[in-house]
């Protein structure tokens, strides 16, 4: 996990110039989910771990794990991207529950992540959107 | 005011409208939650693309049912935060909530 967050910082974000002007990110330059689902977990597995639900505690939580899973996002170095983190933490009563998601944007260079996670009392679900700026 | 740019008033009220108009006063049906929560979104997103704003939309739904468990949701974005916005709206009834999320980025 920390092994490819750190090969993604370490290289150069590349980007393509199509033959109409257009530019798009390489390989390299490109959001990847994997490294952004290993960021999302090492930050919501620490945050979290075994605790259990505090009211008062989780509405700090959840703006902690956006905050800082944005920061890390930013810090892959990806110059052209634009990033939102979205970071829901729920109580854990045998609720009903649905999330869902819709994106308008360009497949080609945009990528959502999303990471889940759960222990006895409660449930974090991370969301992060990267949008490429042409 | 640029007609081009991100109106989080507009939005929200977007948003709140096709809420009320999908979950009205239906109670909390399980089976019935993936279908909403995609019809929202689906309409959401159809509504901002028909205004023909250079804008990227990424948004998010969370219903949950009511039963007095604690639900917590954040945003934390990086941007442009002269052209970019969010729209956040949260709804309830005497059974569920709904929280949704729109981010508006500028191409």
């Amino acid at each position: 996990m920390e092994s490819e967050i750190e090969e993604q910082q370490s290289h150069i974000a590349d980007q393509i110039v199509e033959e109409d002007g257009t530019v798009r990110p390489g390989w390299s330059g490109r959001f990847r989910a994997d490294v952004g689902r290993a960021i999302m977990k090492k930050i919501v597995d620490e945050k979290i771990g075994t605790a259990t639900y505090d009211s008062d505690n989780a509405t700090s939580l959840v703006k902690v794990i956006s905050d800082e899973v944005r920061a890390q996002m930013v810090a892959l170095n990806l110059d052209r991207y634009k990033y939102g983190v979205n970071t829901v933490i729920s109580e854990r009563r045998s609720q009903g529950m649905h999330v869902s998601m819709r994106n308008f944007w360009d497949t080609k260079s945009d990528n959502a992540v999303t990471y889940h996670f759960s222990n006895e009392s409660i449930m974090c679900l991370c969301t992060a959107f990267a949008a490429y700026i042409y | 005011m640029n007609d081009a740019t991100f109106v989080t008033e507009e939005v929200s009220s977007i948003v709140k409208d096709t809420i009320e108009e999908i979950l009205g006063n239906s109670p909390y049906q399980h089976a019935m939650v993936e279908e909403w929560s995609n019809t929202i979104l689906e309409a959401v997103t159809k509504k901002l693309v028909a205004m023909n704003k250079p804008y990227k939309y990424m948004s998010t739904c969370v219903i949950s049912q009511k039963v007095g468990a604690g639900l917590h949701v954040s945003n934390s974005c990086y941007w442009d935060s002269g052209s970019d916005g969010l729209a956040a709206v949260t709804w309830e009834s005497k059974s569920m909530y709904c929280v949704i999320t729109v981010f508006g980025l500028a191409i």
